[in-house]
């Protein structure tokens, strides 16, 4: 009986669970693109910029960090660090394709550790020399041995030498390019000055020790585990904060979208309603009915969310190709979009239901 | 008013000392100085009625609109609260019984306009006061099979409320009062929409159940064919019962 009560009015048994998809799928999409940032992140944390992390404390984001080439070394003397990178990240446009450029002392580990696809690594004194990720040589359509001018169309940019192509498996580090760390520098018009550190810690060596060890000498630094970076990263807050609160509008619409139609549907069956009181409905079977009607609302359209939220995830990432985004989505968020859909489903038909059950049979039946 | 010489057909006013049916007695319904009004007592609806219904009588409720034909019918059938007075079923104040189950168990209501619910078949509305019983589906169908054959309408049980005619509908509508095997059935105008024909169809059903069943058939009706047919004819005006007799 309570589908066939949402089947006699389908079109608006349609849209009120069109309201509710709408509002789960942007819950999928937005937590899944906050969170494909943030794995991203994490995963290029994780592959390039070894086990902690050091930053100039209190800059709003990570690019605006500048920390003196000076600390590299000191650091390398603290008991527990095996290795110390410095490294600057800036971002150029190329003909529309957003490419982040990576400055990276050539001789250090973590350049050696990309994988090479093709051509050579840099040289120590490969000034006027760039590796590509393999996105970049794609998207900007370079290949071993051409040239590129950085920064793009500027006539007072350096001229660079594509030598070699990486493929690290990680989408947000293959869109980029790897340069010697004193063009970078130069490029950035900071000499002698990084953006970061990555430091590796020695094999058995506690990193939380390391990370205390490090802040005790380094009071004026942000020294963090490279893991717990993206939680400290603002742009990630905010994104996080931005993905929540549109999500929650959008719930909160899907809930009023119940509500409204539930109510609608009641006001119109209100002699239906009081016929069923009469025949010995009890007013909680009733009430029973509706919240049931308002279940199966919420959760076709919560079903329906989660699978048109992984759909615009795909979009998305389809049509900012050059952005690292890929959704992270998993069984636990549709999880809990799915208990979010049911639970804005019998929010919204709550006070409907409470409304039917409170009928007087006589009045309902009274009703034109 | 009359009401006094009902009661003494059925072997006195039946009370006890707490102005109960006394249980046992034949009595189905008995009011005693029933009253009902609105709007802050504005319209006096029902002014003091007592009256006792018993076991296997055919009550036609008459009198001209908004003399609280109505307005008695549904305090009997507990559609409705009074606002004075009692009501007493099968010996109990039907104040101190779950209006739900007295619905549920003692009484069919037949209104004029049918109500069923028009995208269910004529079986399902049928059954719909079964929801909750605690029947078995097959029992519950084999039922309201049984209820529809009855009344004439065994092959359009599959057929859906919106599909079938006004007549149909009624009489679908007399086998969902009768589903619950109500011994009281009362029925607000049930022919009041139907032609003469058709009418005179569904009273024949309700009359037929009532002998079959030992029913306390309790009819409200402009109709004087049916006030013609009934054992009993209560005639209200002005809240009141003006006469009561056969």
């Amino acid at each position: 009986m309570v589908l066939q009560n949402l089947t006699r009015r389908r079109l608006r048994s349609f849209f009120a669970v069109l309201g509710v998809a709408i509002g789960i799928a942007a819950v999928v999409a937005l937590v899944s693109l906050a969170r494909g940032v943030r794995d991203e992140v994490d995963d290029v944390m994780m592959r390039l910029r070894g086990d902690i992390i050091v930053k100039q404390r209190d800059t709003p984001i990570p690019e605006s960090s500048r920390v003196d080439e000076s600390v590299v070394a000191a650091l390398r003397e603290v008991e527990g660090v095996a290795q110390v990178s410095g490294y600057t990240v800036q971002l150029y446009v190329f003909g529309g394709v957003r490419v982040p450029i990576y400055g990276f002392a050539p001789q250090e580990p973590i350049s050696a550790r990309l994988p090479l696809a093709a051509g050579r690594r840099i040289e120590p004194d490969g000034l006027r020399e760039v590796m590509l990720g393999v996105e970049a040589a794609r998207n900007l359509q370079l290949d071993v041995g051409q040239k590129v001018l950085v920064p793009p169309s500027d006539p007072s940019g350096i001229e660079l030498e594509v030598v070699g192509v990486f493929d690290s498996g990680s989408r947000y580090q293959d869109i980029g390019c790897l340069l010697h760390l004193r063009t970078a520098q130069a490029l950035a018009r900071s000499p002698g000055q990084v953006m970061m550190c990555a430091v590796d810690v020695v094999d058995g060596a506690d990193e939380t020790e390391v990370v205390a060890r490090l802040q005790e000498r380094f009071p004026a630094l942000q020294i963090v585990l490279a893991r717990d970076f993206i939680t400290d990263f603002d742009d990630y807050r905010l994104l996080r904060q931005f993905a929540w609160a549109v999500s929650a509008l959008a719930a909160v619409i899907g809930a009023i979208g119940v509500l409204n139609t539930m109510l609608m549907s009641v006001a119109e069956r209100t002699r239906e309603i009081g016929m069923l009181l009469a025949l010995g409905w009890s007013r909680a079977r009733v009430l029973r009915m509706i919240m049931a009607e308002g279940l199966i609302v919420s959760v076709v359209g919560g079903l329906a969310g989660i699978g048109l939220g992984v759909l615009l995830v795909q979009l998305v990432a389809r049509w900012l190709e050059e952005l690292p985004i890929v959704g992270g989505h998993d069984l636990l968020l549709f999880g809990q979009a799915l208990t979010l859909s049911i639970g804005l489903g019998l929010l919204g038909s709550l006070l409907p239901a409470i409304k039917a059950s409170r009928l007087s049979p006589v009045e309902a039946l009274r009703y034109e | 008013m009359n009401d006094s010489s009902a009661l003494d057909r059925l072997g006195g006013r039946g009370g006890n000392a707490g102005g109960g049916g006394g249980k046992g007695a034949a009595v189905a319904i008995r009011t005693e100085a029933l009253t009902k009004h609105y709007d802050r007592g504005l319209v006096q609806a029902l002014r003091g009625v007592t009256v006792a219904l018993p076991r296997g009588e055919f009550v036609a409720v008459v009198g001209p609109s908004g003399s609280g034909k109505s307005t008695f019918l549904n305090l009997i059938g507990t559609l409705d609260a009074p606002s004075g007075g009692r009501v007493w079923l099968d010996g109990d104040d039907i104040a101190r019984l779950p209006a739900q189950d007295v619905r549920r168990r003692k009484v069919g209501f037949v209104f004029q306009f049918h109500n069923l619910i028009p995208n269910l078949t004529l079986q399902e509305n049928v059954e719909v006061p079964l929801a909750g019983s605690g029947l078995r589906r097959s029992e519950r169908r084999a039922r309201a099979a049984a209820l529809l054959e009855r009344v004439g309408l065994g092959d359009r049980a599959r057929h859906r409320a919106n599909r079938v005619s006004g007549g149909e509908r009624q009489r679908a509508a007399v086998a969902r009062a009768l589903i619950n095997q109500p011994p009281i059935v009362l029925a607000d105008e049930p022919t009041g929409n139907l032609d003469s024909r058709t009418g005179a169809q569904v009273l024949g059903l309700l009359t037929e159940v009532h002998r079959e069943r030992g029913t306390l058939l309790v009819v409200v009706t402009h109709n004087p064919e049916i006030a013609a047919a009934a054992d009993r004819v209560l005639r209200f005006a002005d809240g009141r019962v003006q006469e009561d007799g056969t």
